[in-house]
C-alpha cells in the first residue's frame, strides 16, 4: 500500500489548502466572477461562501465513517477496482490540467512582463527543476516550505488589496444585485467554481497526523480562503469597475502595480511578483505530489517519488502546447468552471453519499482504515 | 549545548543571555537583517538593474545609468570580480601575519574602493553594495552559518542574472526545501517555528526575560523539563511588600 | 542513485545555461529613460500625430563624462500610432526607450477634442507606463509645454512634473490626474473623464483648471476656482485659498484657507425624470489675511465672515454645475454613481439613461464655514 511517511498537523494542513487558493486568487479566477455577476459579486460571494461552508460540513458527516480514507479508498470500497481505476484517472487528469492552465498562464504573463525575446522553455525549465527537486527530497520538505511561505504571501495579497483604499467608495459596488437577480442567483452559482480547495480536502484525510482535526482544519481553511477571496473581489471591483470595457489579463497583478508609497517607492509589483512566484512554485510541487501520490495508489507502488519525473514530463509536454490569450480565457472561463464543479460538487459528492449508504446498509461493517 | 543546531541557534551569541532581554532581541532582529542582505543583496541588486528596472526609484536610476555609462563590463562581471575580490583579501588576511593586517585591510581599500572606480572597472554604487553585504556578513554571529551565506550568495548572483525575479524565487525555494529537509538529531532545522511547536515550552525567536526562563527546550527531551521553579525570585516580591 | 540525481541536475543547470543566451538581460545603461510624452497632430498630415520625447538628467552633479545625459533633449517623430514613433525613435537613438518612468503624457488640445481613447487604451497596454503618471492636456501644442518645462529650471529632473503635478494638495487650482484613473473613467459610462490643463505662456506653464471630457474627447474646460469647486464636491479638496469680499469693507479682500470637515452629503433622486441633487458642505477655514483693523475674538464678526464665505463657495458651486450640466452635459462630478445606489440591479438603472437625462439636472446647494480661528493674530 503506498504510504506518504510524513503526517501534517493542524497548521500545516490549512497553510496547504491555502497556497492551493492563493494560486487561484493570482490567477484571474476572482475577475472572471465579477465578470459574470458585476456588481452583484458582494451578494454572490456571501451566497457562495454560504453553499460551500454548507458543502463542507456535509462532506465532513460523510467522512466520519471513513476515517484516515481518502476519495480513491472510497470509491475502491464502493465500486472495486473498476470504480477506483475511474475515479483515480479523472483526478490525474484534472490535477495535471489545473496545474497546467496555472503555470501556462503565470508563464506567458512572465513571457510577456519580462521575457519578451527569451522562448517559452526557458520559463518552464525554471519550475520544472523546482517541481523535480522539491518532490525528489520529500512531501514533509514541500510542507515546512509551505508553512513558511503562506504568510508572506497572504501579507503581500492583503497589502495590494489594502493600497485601494484611496480609490474605494460604496458606490462602485452599486446596485448591489448586479445585472438582475436570476444573473447573481441562478447564473452566479456557477461561481462556486472558484471554491477549487475542496478538491484538496476529498484528499487531506490520510494526510494528517490526527485525522479527528479534519473537521476543524476543513472549517478553519474554507473560512480564511473565503475571506481571502471575498477581499480580492472587492479590491478588485474597486479598481476595475464593472462599466469599464476593458478587461486586465491578470487583475491581481494590475492591483499590484498601482500601488504607491509616497513619490519615490512606484511600481512593487516585482517584488509582488517575487513572493506569487514562490507560492506557484509550492503549490506546482503539491499538485506533482498529488498527482503522483494517487498513481501510486492506484498501481499500489510503494514509493512515488520517482514518478516525478515523468508526471514533470507530462506538465512540460502540455505547457509546450500552442497556448494563445484566447485559448487560455477559454479554459479558464469555461472548462475549467464546468469540470471543478462537475468534479467537486457532482461525482465525488455522488460517490461519497453512495459509499454512505452502502456502509449503513451493509451489515457487520468496521470502519475502514487505509492510509 | 552543541546539538541539535537548529537556526535559531545560529542566530544566538553567546553573550545574549547576560545582556538585558531587550538589548539581546534588538541584536537578534539586527543579525536578521545581516543574514537577509548578506544572503539575498548583491542577487537583488543584479536582478533589479537587469530585469526589473521598475523598481527603483527615478532620480536614483538616473545616477546610476549615469555612473555607469563609462563602465565597459556588465553588471554581472563587475560584481563577480567585486565578490571574489573580496574573498581573496579575506583569505589574506587570515594567511599573513597580525602586523600586515591593516596594510591587506588599506590596500583591500583601496584596490577595491578609490582606485577601481576612478579606473572606471566597477561603478560606485556597486561599491556599497559589497561593501554593505560584507559587513552584513560579518555581523552574523555564527561562522558556518557565514560560510553558507557566502557560498549561496553566489548561487543568488548567478540565478538573478540569469532570470531576475524568477532566477531568485527558483533558488530561494530549492535552498529553503534543502534546509527544510534538514534535521540535526532528529530535530527539524527550523524548529520551533517549522512545524509549529508550542512556544510556552519551547523557546522562540525572542527571548524571555530572565524570570521567565524556567523551562527547557522541550524539543531536547530532557530529563527534567523544569530548569528553576516558575517564581524563582522570592526575594523580589519580599522586596516590594517591605 | 545520489549519482543519479547530480548527474541529473548537472545536465538541467548546462541546459539552463546553453538554453539562456540572457535574451532578456539589459543592463541600465542601455535604457534611454523619457520623463514626458506628448502627442500633437501633426502639421504634415491630418493622419499622423507627432510624438515628441523628453529625457531627463540627474539634478544631483555626477563625475561621469557622459554627455547624453548632461542636458534635456526633446526628439519628436511624426508617426501614426505611439508605438509606431516609439519604434521608429528607437531606430533614431542608440538606445531603447523606457517609458518605466514617465511622469506625465501631454496630449495637446487640438487632439483631446478628437478623441484620445485610443492612445489611452495603447499606453494602458504598455507593460511599462506607471499607472501614477499624469495625463495633461495642453493648451498650446505638447511641444510647447516640454520646451517650458525644459527651459524653466537649470537643474531640471524628473522630479520637476512631479512638483509642478503635486501643486493640487496646497493650491487645489487644478486636479489629481493620474493615469490609471484617467483611463478607468474613460471608460466609464457613469462618471465622465477629468484631466489636469496646463496654460502654456510664452516662457511658462501654468496648472490652471481642468480639462472636461465628455466620453473620449475633450468637450471645454473649468478654469481654477471652478476646479475648487469640482473638488469640494467630489470630496478630494485637500487645502485651497479663495478670495472674499471684506464684509465689513467692500473694497478690501479677505484671504480664508479653507479644508474640508467631512465628506460632502450628496443626495441625489429622481424627480419628474429629472435628477435632483442636494449637496451639503461642511468646510473649516483660517482667515489668512484682512487688511484693515479687524477683531477676529467678535462672534458677529466671525458670523459674518462665515455667511460670506457660504454665499461666495455656494455661488462658485452654482456657476461650475451650470456649466458642466448644461453647457458640457458631462458628469464629471459621478452623480450617476450615486444614484445607481438606489437602484437594486444594473438593468433597472441602465432604463433611466442617466447621459441623456443629466443635462435636465436641478440642484441645491448648502455650505456650512466654520472659521476657526486666525492663524497668529487675534486682533488687527
Amino acid at each position: 500500500m503506498p504510504s506518504s511517511n510524513y503526517k501534517m498537523q493542524k497548521y500545516e494542513a490549512i497553510c496547504l489548502i491555502l497556497i492551493v487558493m492563493v494560486s487561484k486568487l493570482i490567477l484571474n479566477i476572482p475577475y472572471y466572477i465579477i465578470d459574470s455577476v458585476g456588481t452583484g459579486a458582494i451578494i454572490n460571494m456571501i451566497y457562495v461562501g454560504v453553499i460551500g461552508l454548507i458543502f463542507i460540513l456535509i462532506l465532513n458527516y460523510l467522512f466520519q465513517r471513513f476515517p484516515n480514507s481518502d476519495i480513491i479508498d472510497v470509491s475502491e470500497y464502493l465500486g472495486g477496482k473498476v470504480l477506483k481505476t475511474i475515479v483515480s484517472i479523472i483526478f490525474i487528469a484534472v490535477f495535471l490540467f489545473v496545474a497546467y492552465i496555472t503555470l501556462s498562464d503565470f508563464a506567458n504573463m512572465l513571457k510577456i512582463i519580462y521575457f519578451e525575446k527569451s522562448p517559452l522553455i526557458f520559463v518552464l525549465l525554471f519550475f520544472m527543476a523546482g517541481i523535480l527537486i522539491s518532490n525528489l527530497i520529500g512531501f514533509k520538505a514541500i510542507v515546512r516550505t509551505i508553512c513558511f511561505v503562506v504568510p508572506f504571501t497572504i501579507i503581500s495579497i492583503l497589502l495590494a488589496l489594502f493600497a485601494v483604499y484611496d480609490d474605494f467608495s460604496l458606490n462602485k459596488f452599486t446596485p448591489f444585485f448586479g445585472y438582475n437577480f436570476q444573473t447573481t442567483f441562478v447564473n452566479g452559482l456557477l461561481n462556486t467554481f472558484s471554491l477549487y480547495i475542496i478538491t484538496y480536502y476529498y484528499f487531506l484525510m490520510p494526510l494528517l497526523k490526527d485525522s479527528f482535526h479534519f473537521q476543524k482544519i476543513t472549517t478553519a481553511s474554507y473560512a480564511i480562503s473565503w475571506v481571502l477571496l471575498f477581499l480580492t473581489v472587492i479590491s478588485i471591483l474597486t479598481i476595475f469597475p464593472i462599466e469599464n470595457e476593458t478587461e486586465p489579463i491578470n487583475s491581481l497583478y494590475l492591483l499590484s502595480r498601482k500601488i504607491t508609497l509616497g513619490d519615490f517607492v512606484q511600481r512593487l509589483d516585482a517584488i509582488f511578483i517575487l513572493l506569487w512566484l514562490i507560492s506557484i512554485f509550492c503549490y506546482l510541487s503539491v499538485s506533482i505530489f498529488m498527482v503522483n501520490r494517487v498513481f501510486a495508489k492506484l498501481t499500489n507502488l510503494s514509493d512515488s517519488k520517482m514518478l516525478t519525473f515523468s508526471s514533470t514530463s507530462i506538465l512540460f509536454g502540455l505547457c509546450l502546447l500552442p497556448f494563445n490569450i484566447a485559448l487560455g480565457h477559454i479554459l479558464e472561463d469555461v472548462v475549467y468552471k464546468y469540470l471543478i464543479i462537475a468534479l467537486v460538487f457532482g461525482i465525488n459528492f455522488i460517490i461519497m453519499i453512495l459509499a454512505n449508504l452502502k456502509f449503513k446498509f451493509k451489515k457487520g461493517n468496521s470502519m475502514i482504515h487505509y492510509g | 549545548m552543541v546539538v541539535p543546531a537548529i537556526f535559531l541557534d545560529f542566530l544566538t551569541s553567546g553573550e545574549d543571555k547576560n545582556l538585558n532581554y531587550q538589548f539581546a532581541n534588538f541584536l537578534k532582529f539586527v543579525r536578521v537583517i545581516a543574514v537577509f542582505f548578506a544572503t539575498f543583496l548583491p542577487g537583488f541588486y543584479v536582478a533589479i538593474t537587469n530585469y526589473h528596472q521598475e523598481l527603483i526609484p527615478s532620480e536614483l536610476l538616473f545616477a546610476i545609468a549615469n555612473a555607469r555609462e563609462a563602465i565597459p563590463f556588465p553588471v554581472i562581471f563587475e560584481i563577480l570580480i567585486m565578490e571574489i575580490s573580496f574573498e581573496l583579501i579575506r583569505e589574506a588576511g587570515l594567511r599573513v601575519s597580525s602586523s600586515f593586517s591593516t596594510t591587506i585591510g588599506i590596500i583591500g581599500a583601496l584596490i577595491l574602493g578609490d582606485a577601481a572606480v576612478s579606473a572606471s572597472i566597477v561603478s560606485p554604487i556597486l561599491i556599497i553594495v559589497v561593501a554593505f553585504t560584507g559587513i552584513c556578513g560579518f555581523a552574523v554571529p555564527d561562522f558556518s552559518l557565514t560560510t553558507s551565506i557566502r557560498i549561496y550568495r553566489f548561487a543568488y548572483i548567478i540565478s538573478g542574472f540569469l532570470a531576475g525575479f524568477l532566477g531568485i524565487a527558483f533558488t530561494f525555494f530549492v535552498h529553503f526545501i534543502v534546509l527544510c529537509h534538514l534535521t540535526s538529531f532528529g530535530v527539524p532545522f527550523f524548529t520551533p517555528y517549522i512545524p509549529f511547536s508550542n512556544l510556552d515550552r519551547n523557546k522562540g525567536f525572542i527571548m524571555k526575560p530572565v524570570w521567565k526562563r524556567d523551562r527547557r527546550n522541550e524539543f531536547l527531551n530532557t530529563k527534567r523539563p523544569k530548569a528553576e521553579d516558575k517564581i524563582s525570585m522570592d526575594w523580589r516580591n519580599l522586596n516590594a511588600k517591605q | 542513485m545520489v549519482k543519479k540525481y547530480i548527474a541529473f541536475l548537472l545536465i538541467l543547470t548546462l541546459l539552463l545555461f546553453m538554453l539562456t543566451g540572457c535574451y532578456d538581460s539589459t543592463g541600465i545603461e542601455n535604457f534611454y529613460y523619457i520623463v514626458a510624452l506628448g502627442i500633437d497632430k501633426s502639421e504634415k498630415d491630418d493622419n499622423l500625430i507627432t510624438l515628441h520625447v523628453q529625457n531627463a538628467k540627474p539634478s544631483s552633479s555626477s563625475e561621469s563624462s557622459s554627455a547624453q545625459s548632461n542636458e534635456s533633449k526633446i526628439y519628436s517623430v511624426d508617426c501614426r500610432t505611439i508605438e509606431s514613433g516609439i519604434n521608429i525613435l528607437n531606430n533614431y537613438l542608440n538606445k531603447k526607450i523606457n517609458l518605466s518612468h514617465c511622469s506625465a503624457i501631454i496630449f495637446s488640445e487640438e487632439i483631446a477634442k478628437e478623441g484620445i481613447k485610443n492612445f489611452i487604451n495603447t499606453l494602458g497596454n504598455d507593460t511599462e507606463v506607471r499607472s501614477t503618471c499624469n495625463v495633461m492636456i495642453s493648451s498650446k501644442s505638447s511641444y510647447d509645454l516640454l520646451d517650458n518645462v525644459t527651459n524653466s529650471s537649470d537643474s531640471f529632473s524628473s522630479r520637476l512634473y512631479d512638483y509642478i503635478l503635486n501643486s493640487v494638495d496646497y493650491t487645489g487650482y487644478t486636479i489629481d490626474s493620474t493615469f490609471n484613473n484617467f483611463s478607468s473613467r474613460l471608460n466609464n459610462e457613469q462618471t465622465q473623464a477629468t484631466a489636469i490643463y496646463a496654460l502654456v505662456n510664452e516662457d511658462t506653464v501654468q496648472n490652471f483648471g481642468a480639462a472636461v471630457f465628455k466620453e473620449d474627447s475633450m468637450v471645454g474646460t473649468i478654469c481654477a476656482l471652478e476646479t475648487i469647486a469640482h473638488l469640494m464636491v467630489t470630496n478630494h479638496l485637500e487645502g485651497c485659498m479663495i478670495p472674499i469680499t471684506n464684509p465689513f469693507d467692500e473694497n478690501h479682500v479677505i484671504d480664508v484657507n479653507l479644508r474640508k470637515v467631512k465628506k460632502p452629503d450628496i443626495d441625489v433622486r429622481l424627480e419628474n425624470n429629472a435628477p435632483f441633487i442636494k449637496i451639503d458642505l461642511s468646510l473649516q477655514g483660517s482667515i489668512n489675511s484682512s487688511g484693515e483693523e479687524f477683531d477676529y475674538t467678535n462672534p458677529d464678526n466671525i458670523k459674518k465672515v462665515e455667511d460670506t464665505c457660504n454665499e461666495y463657495i455656494q455661488e462658485l458651486i452654482r456657476t461650475y454645475l451650470g456649466k458642466i450640466t448644461k453647457e458640457y452635459r458631462s458628469d464629471i462630478a459621478g452623480f450617476g454613481g450615486m444614484l445607481s445606489s438606489k437602484y437594486l440591479t444594473i438593468d433597472d438603472f441602465n432604463k433611466i439613461h442617466w447621459n441623456e437625462i443629466f443635462e435636465n439636472s436641478n440642484y441645491e446647494v448648502h455650505v456650512h464655514t466654520q472659521i476657526t480661528s486666525s492663524q497668529l493674530l487675534n486682533k488687527e
